[in-house]
């Protein structure tokens, strides 16, 4: 990468300017530059270059002080809310926010764990990489139940556009023909099933003709294109270490992909350390000049410029931005003049699980670490096939393994029967987990706080979030579905539990600035533009109108790469 | 704070490059890109700078950062009953006890560390009360039917104490299984498996994987 890329003060007008450089933000940046603009990428953490920066990888437990395990100061000092997250460790906790500089405020009797990856390449270092495309039952859902306002597309609309990202991106899956979970043609090969798992799904799928259990898609090279080894792109190894950073560039994120396109156009710049405060409006021509920048290190202030500005600041982090950038005509935060910028939080309920033993197959083990799981696709994707306890649905995801060492270090007993019993593999274990569908709802809020501000003087968030009776009542109900899936495939010792964790912890925060075709109830129009100003455009999370089940980064992604092409022909057309 | 009998971490000054990971990280790339090529992607980086536990043989004599001299020694004969040397060496010999001694300052509660404390103070003043003979002088026999007494909350030991075992039994596991031997002896270590295989007879590897 060069470093005349790198850029901190600039009179530049920019073609665009794409603020957040994570999966939305590394895309917009792509798109931005092939098609001709020059883009300026604002980043408000420090540069990560790819394998440069990745200095948690390949170091085995016992080259690391606390054999992989963070300091406790460290932990209370830097991350009490961060350490939530399952990928944080000490090969990781360089790639996560320190707590300590980003504070936040949940209203009383509320609490939300805020996951954030402050640097070059953001949460697609970090992500779990499970890539669904959601269908039209999911574009559709709100009209059913009278909860949120309907999404302003479909899916013809999104379809050629999934299938961009996942051209380059590289997606492996198998075509199932479900009409709730859209196929890919250019779906490289899944990853495979074991032998257990092979048998349960067979069991499940006799037993429960409406249910299937697939192969998680994942944006994993298990078998790499031309274009992926263009990239610098390998086979995936299956280490299944992927946030500690993958030299192989095996999975995807902005560094191993979108980043090397974007920069090898020679149109891209980026500016790191540069904390977006607010984004500049001119009342006359009811456009957004450009941003504010406080300077994450130093705290000086400085301004960028550009024709057009993408917000891809992650959910939250473009309502922030938003919320503070006031002005005459927007005195409660930009673009928001129908009122619900902030409004409408969601994230995914994964607090219910079901897991047990499978008996037998002590001949059959597997070889890697797959970095990921099977999955069964929401089965209750329209209201005649729901429950009627609650609205919406869930899917489960899991799979099967042996237990290993940690898992018999519990076992009983002293000397050479303990260490060889500690040493062979152990039982066959099998689990199902929720990721259930949360209702939009308008008391789900951020707004800013009224007096306390961070360091770079910016208000601080205040959310107030909370589970509805509908995600607990689904909650107990997935629990015994699930326990009754693993029934039927012959799992035993079956235990299930319904967490209580607070919304956060699924890192799907959605909504917030939701799209619709109503000006008067929505931020964005179906091609993620304000309604109010039409060179500002949101392309993150912020920008869903329902939740589904499906993890959603895919979906930010199609959504970003169309909103570009969308913005460069109104460009074109000087309607922008 | 200057204390060099009470930290088990050697510092050290220059970066620390493990040539086994190197070469099998270099290996997995090699296979799917060729040598050259994984050379270059590698480069000079990509290898963190490791700031490693250092084995101590010597400290069972040493104070530790959370147990006296006196505990430290019955920690050590702990150790080598739950893991004892086998054809590869017992937890003691690769100074588990040492790294349990840092792993709990470093990494866990308190309350954590002070169940531990008293459970070794237990083991000891069990042994006086039953042996007539301090923990580490009593004979293996006498350690091992107290350790398993505790294990098992029985002969007057309490739930308490079998769980706060447990506990130390899960540190003892994972300091021994996260050292190069137990990681790559004991068990089956690979850093770069270069794909997911769904089915793989367990008799040719006949241990489990680390991970």
């Amino acid at each position: 990468m060069n470093n005349e890329m790198y850029i901190k003060e600039s009179n530049q007008v920019y073609d665009a300017i794409v603020v957040g450089s994570g999966l939305s933000g590394g895309w917009a940046a792509k798109e931005f530059c092939e098609r001709g603009l020059k883009t300026l990428m604002i980043e408000r953490g420090r540069v990560v270059e790819h394998r440069k920066d990745y200095i948690g990888e390949g170091v085995p437990p016992w080259e690391m002080p606390m054999r992989g395990k963070v300091d406790n100061i460290l932990l209370e000092q830097r991350h009490r809310i961060q350490k939530q997250c399952y990928a944080f460790n000490d090969a990781t906790k360089h790639f996560f926010g320190n707590d300590r500089d980003l504070p936040y405020t949940t209203k009383e009797g509320t609490t939300f764990s805020w996951i954030r990856a402050n640097q070059l390449g953001g949460k697609s270092m970090l992500w779990h990489r499970q890539s669904f495309r959601l269908s039209d039952f999911d574009f559709k859902a709100n009209t059913h139940d009278g909860y949120g306002n309907d999404w302003p597309i479909r899916y013809s609309e999104i379809a050629k556009w999934y299938e961009h990202v996942e051209k380059h991106a590289g997606i492996s899956g198998a075509k199932e023909g479900l009409e709730q979970l859209p196929d890919s043609d250019l779906f490289l090969p899944p990853f495979e099933m074991t032998k257990p798992e092979i048998d349960i799904k067979a069991a499940i799928e006799k037993a429960f003709p409406d249910r299937k259990m697939i192969m998680g898609r994942m944006a994993h090279l298990t078998k790499p294109t031309e274009l992926h080894i263009q990239q610098g792109r390998v086979q995936c190894q299956a280490r299944n270490e992927c946030q500690k950073g993958c030299s192989f560039g095996a999975y995807f994120s902005t560094q191993s992909s979108t980043l090397p396109a974007a920069a090898a156009t020679g149109n891209l710049h980026i500016a790191p350390n540069s904390v977006v405060h607010s984004l500049i409006y001119d009342e006359k021509s009811k456009q957004v000049q450009g941003v504010r920048v406080i300077d994450n290190d130093t705290l000086e202030e400085r301004e960028y410029f550009g024709k057009v500005v993408f917000l891809c600041a992650s959910t939250l982090g473009s309502t922030q931005i938003m919320l503070n950038s006031t002005s005459k005509s927007f005195p409660n935060g930009i673009a928001n003049s129908s009122g619900v910028l902030g409004h409408y939080l969601m994230d995914h309920n994964y607090n219910a699980k079901a897991y047990g033993d499978i008996p037998g197959y002590e001949e059959e083990y597997y070889k890697g670490r797959r970095p990921g799981g099977i999955y069964i696709p929401n089965f209750q994707y329209e209201p005649k096939k729901g429950s009627k306890k609650y609205l919406r649905g869930y899917a489960l995801a899991g799979g099967a393994y042996r237990e290993g060492w940690k898992e018999n270090a519990s076992n009983k007993g002293f000397g050479r029967d303990f260490k060889d019993g500690i040493s062979n593999a152990g039982k066959w274990k099998f689990s199902l987990s929720a990721q259930g569908e949360m209702l939009p709802r308008y008391e789900n809020t951020v707004q800013l706080h009224p007096t306390l501000k961070d360091k770079w003087g910016i208000p601080q968030l205040d959310i107030n979030c909370r589970w509805s009776s509908n995600e607990l009542d689904m909650m107990k109900d997935a629990a015994d579905t699930a326990e009754k899936m693993l029934k039927v495939a012959g799992v035993e010792n079956i235990k299930k539990t319904v967490t209580q964790k607070p919304p956060g912890l699924a890192i799907h925060e959605l909504g917030t600035a939701r799209m619709g075709s109503d000006p008067k109830t929505s931020v964005l129009n179906g091609f993620n533009q304000s309604h109010d100003i039409n060179n500002l455009f949101v392309t993150d999370g912020s920008c869903f109108s329902s939740s589904a089940v499906q993890n959603p980064s895919l979906t930010f992604m199609a959504l970003t790469v169309r909103a570009v092409d969308f913005a460069v022909k109104e460009i074109k057309n000087g309607r922008i | 704070m200057k204390t060099p009998f009470k930290t088990n971490i050697e510092m050290r000054s220059e970066p620390l490059i493990e040539d086994k990971k190197r070469r099998s990280i270099l290996f997995g790339l090699s296979a799917v890109i060729g040598s050259a090529g994984a050379s270059k992607m590698l480069g000079e980086n990509a290898l963190g700078v490791a700031m490693a536990y250092q084995n101590r043989p010597d400290c069972v004599r040493a104070v530790g950062r959370l147990f006296t001299s006196g505990q430290m020694q019955i920690l050590r004969e702990v150790c080598q009953l739950v893991i004892p040397k086998t054809d590869t060496p017992g937890a003691a010999d690769l100074d588990t006890h040492g790294f349990i001694d840092n792993q709990l300052v470093r990494c866990h509660r308190a309350d954590e560390q002070l169940r531990v404390v008293r459970l070794l103070k237990l083991m000891d003043s069990s042994a006086k009360k039953q042996f007539k003979k301090n923990f580490i002088q009593s004979s293996e026999q006498q350690q091992l039917s107290l350790l398993t007494s505790i294990e098992n909350a029985k002969n007057g030991f309490l739930e308490d104490d079998a769980k706060h075992f447990a506990f130390l039994k899960q540190l003892i596991v994972f300091g021994y299984f996260t050292t190069e031997i137990g990681a790559t002896e004991e068990l089956a270590y690979l850093p770069v498996p270069g794909g997911f295989k769904g089915s793989f007879p367990y008799s040719s590897v006949n241990k489990a994987w680390f991970g």
